[in-house]
């Protein structure tokens, strides 16, 4: 089950990082769970982003905008949101022609309510990261083009900067485009 | 309550990297010991790791992220809290199954209910004797949770753990520890991932053991 393809046009995002990219390059999230994928595109300047993103945040205001390389602060949905679309516009993406794809979120473990207490609860995270990723795109005013996300399945991404179409597959499932 | 550390505060040398394969060999030495019963075969154990590994880096860690794994997750609670996976690769998790339930085992893409409480069931074991053997060990409460399941991904599966702990930290403590068995296929991982105010408790504790055992054999 692992990546049938591991060419070096496919690039790897890991949890709290993201990259841009043009074509032939994909983007790629392997093994997403209740983390979620986001990415971003602009088809004019023919390049695209995928985030990350771990948390719903807000991030603390400690990691806000921190520069220091110890702190991770992409792992939080706005964070990241902010730090892929500044990456995208140095590439010479414009703000009103970008478009985002989410996918992710899930609940992977059958009784996640079984484990806390009330000061660790975090019940249904993965849809809390879907709900943290939408509000930040509503408040940038990105629209959102394609979305697959929740359920109990973890999901592997990539996502073709040629053409803006995310393809996601899960243990069970061919390949969906969104 | 003291401020919230973190493992760099710790400063962690050889010397509590020694202390804290000690404590999880004595754990896991247990743990296995119930496996073999239950099994009625005989599990080896590994050398046990312990590593500080980045949060983006813990699913590769883990074995990497798309290979699909049986994955059991409790929490710890008590004097030491901090998390507790095991990941069994699908065909051991299998093997497992069968020598548990007594039939042949099944390809199967998802878990069967009595497949998924069997799993269960031995997850609850395998932390209980480990937990045990530490409590007894290190005078201090460790109370594991109610097991959790998940068959999927194995990148999937350590997201969720990531995210109990990414909000505090950016690095994780894992004691790892590897068991497999000569002839029947079953082989998985161990890991404890004990939060870094807990990590502090049982440094301590294992300090004053040792400290008590020189005692004694200057006597």
């Amino acid at each position: 089950m692992e990546a049938p393809l591991a060419s070096e046009n496919v690039l790897r995002v890991r949890i709290s990082e993201f990259l841009v990219a043009r074509p032939p390059a994909i983007l790629r999230v392997s093994g997403l769970g209740s983390c979620v994928a986001l990415g971003l595109f602009d088809p004019k300047a023919g390049l695209a982003g995928l985030a990350h993103i771990l948390l719903p945040g807000p991030a603390p205001d400690s990691v806000r905008g921190s520069e220091d390389p110890r702190v991770n602060r992409y792992k939080y949905a706005d964070q990241a949101i902010e730090g892929l679309l500044q990456a995208m516009e140095r590439e010479g993406a414009t703000l009103a022609e970008v478009k985002a794809k989410i996918a992710g979120g899930s609940t992977m473990f059958s009784q996640e309510d079984g484990f806390g207490d009330a000061r660790t609860i975090k019940d249904g995270i993965g849809a809390r990261n879907v709900e943290a990723v939408k509000a930040k795109l509503a408040e940038l005013n990105i629209p959102i083009a394609g979305e697959d996300s929740g359920g109990k399945s973890g999901r592997t991404i990539s996502f073709d900067p040629a053409t803006g179409i995310m393809s996601i597959t899960t243990k069970r499932s061919e390949a969906v485009e969104i | 309550m003291n401020q919230p550390l973190t493992y760099e505060d710790l400063e962690l040398r050889e010397v509590e990297y020694d202390a804290l394969r000690e404590i999880s060999n004595i754990g896991m030495g247990h743990a296995a010991t119930a496996l073999n019963q239950m099994i009625g075969k005989t599990v080896i154990l590994t050398i046990p790791e312990v590593a500080l590994v980045s949060l983006k880096d813990l699913p590769d860690f883990v074995g990497g992220t798309e290979k699909i794994v049986i994955g059991i997750y409790l929490k710890v609670w008590g004097d030491v809290t901090g998390d507790i996976l095991m990941v069994f690769p699908r065909k051991s998790a299998l093997a497992l199954c069968a020598l548990l339930t007594g039939g042949a085992p099944e390809d199967e893409l998802v878990l069967s209910e009595m497949h998924s409480s069997a799993l269960r069931e031995i997850g609850n074991i395998l932390a209980s004797s480990y937990l045990a053997a530490l409590e007894r060990l290190l005078g201090k409460t460790l109370i594991p949770s109610v097991p959790g399941i998940a068959f999927d991904m194995a990148g999937a599966v350590v997201d969720y753990i990531l995210i109990q702990v990414g909000e505090a930290v950016d690095q994780t403590l894992v004691i790892k520890a590897a068991f497999k068995g000569n002839d029947h296929g079953v082989k998985g991982n161990f890991y404890l991932m004990p939060d870094p105010n807990s990590l502090k408790i049982i440094l301590d504790a294992a300090k004053m053991l040792a400290s008590q055992r020189n005692g004694e054999r200057n006597r």
